[in-house]
């Protein structure tokens, strides 16, 4: 049982860990793959602040809610191994800060001791008249996706750093199962005009004296299209742009600019940081995150993708509850084609 | 007078704060600052500067609460302007765990940190041998940025600091017209004070740049207080102990007591230990008096006693200090037009 991951972000890595850990010892003959064209540091990943927090609003959509308790739990039994340090993983508090009230998200007994703040609070915060405060992590994508990648290959996994072309190309070469992470660039392998670029660009400046994270929200403009500050184990990441439908990954000067102004605005001690490096990234923008099976019949073969892709800007809040939600159509392949009754043997 | 001189004798965060107080409520008077330690190598610079309030049993609570929140105020302002990075100033949020749930679970600061809430079951559940918490936010000052940010505050306002060793306030009274005392643990020889003593305590200062929250246990024994390049890990509080030498078999007690409460500590590097004797009296001594030897008199206002609180009151008692030099002032000049008539 060949199984392709297509994809070397926190999505594939995870989906690739998810699966193997359920199925290896069920499945004698699974043999599981990576494939990707960019592997850490240069992922979409790697580039995002990595802080755990859904949208404002889950628009309805309950799945989507469900999987994101389950990474904050799965996240949280993990804070006090001994794992936590080399995952990147820790603790976080902080303040999302609004211009009007608003209903309170769908996530707020997700996270730990989530409330609305004081009058003084807000005093730091001017311009902004209503907000939150809670408690929730941080899983830095420097240390969890080569972390991923340590328990990977532990586990025998192969790594090959290639870009697939096709679906067909992989199956030719005798892979049963497709797990598609493909991200960004999943419509280079199957178009899905559903999936569109939320460009993201961010500044990274040393301010170690920041330790809460702080973002605002303009319901006008859109998520994250409104400065935020969030502080990781090294530097401290400073955004607020969410530009749909472009694809540049170059860093713009009047973004910088945008960013920089409004966030010494939110935060006037920012003035005096200095700034250690840039980037740009493509969110995987999609209505609501791919994660179906799709079957492909080759002559008298079936041939299986599992779809895990459009993510947008809460990939890693999301990425645990999708990995296990791709290892159960994983398993349900498996029981139809029997794999699972079946001793090893010859390929048909 | 003209322009009183004020010698105002310590260099750490009470006798800095005080200083700059004076030049704030008496512009016209010449304040200089002496001091055998200046930052790094005062008690101060070993505190991790706190503002959790510590409780004095004989000064009476509103006092203390004043004096907490002009301190709390003072900082806020400075935290949220663009010299907070310069003076240390920060926001640090975090919790206060119990063993046992506390006879006083609202202490009298509670009004006044922000955000003060019980913590919800789900968040004690990261301290397994806790039974009771409390969340709130509040500041941390961390030194020496912050005496070298008040040393720059003061230079600005013509204030000279020499580095001189007072062995007996009278050795000033012939270059100074009033002399303020914020020698701390000094003041037990200095000023003869037998109610101060000495309580002992080690910390570690660690590279553990991941720990974002303070986590204090209620018992005030162990505490992690992350800073800006540095946690501190704490602690001992050892009555009447004047030993300055690092213990190491203190050390690993407190990097255990301190793993257990954040196991991620493990991987805590360059650890370096320290050790300060808190000034520690019953009641802080903010007080006036006139010495007197044959027939001089030498005004005197002492600033001294903070204990565990210096860096939780330094503000509120700096300003109650500089007042007390004000009336020292109106005496003087209230004593030399009498002796013109």
């Amino acid at each position: 049982m060949r199984v392709a991951v297509i994809g070397a972000g926190v999505i594939g890595l995870s989906s690739a860990l998810c699966i193997h850990e359920q199925f290896h010892s069920l499945v004698p003959s699974l043999e599981l793959e990576v494939y990707a064209d960019h592997f850490t540091p240069h992922t979409t990943s790697d580039g995002a602040a990595r802080l755990w927090q859904p949208y404002l609003s889950d628009h309805g959509n309950l799945q989507e809610t469900l999987w994101n308790k389950e990474t904050f739990d799965y996240l949280l039994g993990h804070l006090h191994s001994p794992a936590a340090k080399e995952m990147g993983l820790f603790l976080i508090s902080g303040y999302n800060l609004f211009t009007e009230p608003v209903p309170d998200p769908s996530w707020k007994n997700i996270v730990l001791g989530f409330r609305n703040l004081t009058p003084k609070e807000l005093e730091l915060f001017p311009g902004y008249s209503y907000g939150w405060f809670n408690t929730a992590l941080m899983l830095e994508g420097r240390s969890y996706l080569p972390w991923l990648t340590n328990r990977l290959t532990q586990r025998g996994v192969k790594f090959f750093r290639k870009k697939v072309e096709s679906f067909q190309e992989l199956f030719a070469q005798g892979v049963d199962v497709v797990l598609n992470c493909s991200g960004m660039r999943a419509g280079d392998l199957q178009p899905d005009p559903e999936l569109q670029p939320g460009r993201g660009q961010i500044i990274k400046v040393l301010a170690p004296w920041v330790k809460h994270f702080i973002i605002t929200h303009d319901l006008k403009s859109g998520i994250y299209n409104s400065p935020y500050i969030i502080p990781g184990s090294e530097f401290t990441v400073l955004g607020g742009i969410y530009q749909h439908g472009n694809w540049s990954e170059e860093n713009s000067a009047k973004d910088h600019k945008s960013i920089w102004n409004s966030c010494c605005r939110l935060l006037p001690p920012l003035q005096k940081v200095k700034i250690v490096g840039e980037w740009s990234g493509l969110r995987p923008a999609r209505p609501s995150v791919r994660l179906e099976r799709e079957s492909f019949r080759l002559g008298n073969l079936q041939a299986e993708v599992i779809h895990n892709y459009g993510h947008g800007g809460f990939g890693i809040t999301i990425h645990w509850g999708c990995a296990m939600a791709a290892a159960r159509l994983f398993g349900s392949i498996l029981q139809e084609k029997k794999q699972l009754a079946r001793p090893p043997g010859p390929r048909l | 007078m003209a322009s009183p001189k004020v010698a105002v004798v310590g260099a750490g965060v009470i006798g800095l704060s005080t200083a700059l107080c004076i030049t704030e409520t008496c512009p016209s008077c010449s304040v200089t600052v002496l001091s055998d330690q200046f930052s790094p190598n005062t008690t101060s610079d070993v505190a991790a500067g706190m503002l959790i309030p510590h409780t004095y049993p004989d000064t009476p609570v509103h006092r203390q609460k004043q004096w907490f929140k002009e301190t709390f105020t003072y900082l806020f302002a400075i935290s949220n302007s663009a010299e907070a990075s310069e003076a240390g100033i920060h926001l640090v949020s975090g919790w206060q765990v119990f063993k046992s749930t506390p006879k006083e679970e609202l202490p009298f600061w509670s009004d006044i940190v922000l955000g003060f809430r019980p913590m919800s079951e789900a968040e004690l559940q990261k301290f397994p041998q806790h039974q009771f918490g409390q969340a709130f936010t509040t500041l941390k000052c961390d030194c020496p940025p912050y005496l070298l940010w008040l040393e720059k505050r003061l230079k600005a306002t013509g204030t000279q600091m020499y580095t001189r060793k007072v062995t007996d306030l009278w050795e000033l009274h012939s270059e100074y017209d009033i002399v303020v005392n914020c020698t701390g643990m000094g003041a037990h020889q200095l000023v003869g004070d037998k109610q101060l003593f000495p309580v002992r305590g080690q910390v570690l200062k660690a590279h553990a740049p991941w720990v974002k929250h303070f986590i204090r246990d209620g018992d005030g024994l162990t505490y992690i207080y992350p800073g800006i390049h540095r946690v501190t890990l704490g602690g001992t509080r050892e009555k009447g102990s004047w030993s300055l030498s690092l213990d190491p078999g203190t050390t690993r007690d407190i990097f255990d007591r301190c793993c257990s409460l954040e196991p991620s500590l493990q991987g805590a590097q360059d650890i370096e230990v320290k050790v300060g004797l808190r000034p520690s009296r019953q009641c802080v001594r903010v007080q006036r008096e006139v010495l007197s030897q044959g027939g001089v008199k030498l005004p005197v206002v002492h600033n001294y006693g903070h204990g565990a609180g210096g860096f939780s009151v330094h503000r509120g008692t700096a300003n109650e200090a500089a007042h007390l030099v004000g009336e020292c002032i109106s005496a003087l000049q209230g004593s030399s037009s009498r002796a013109k008539l």
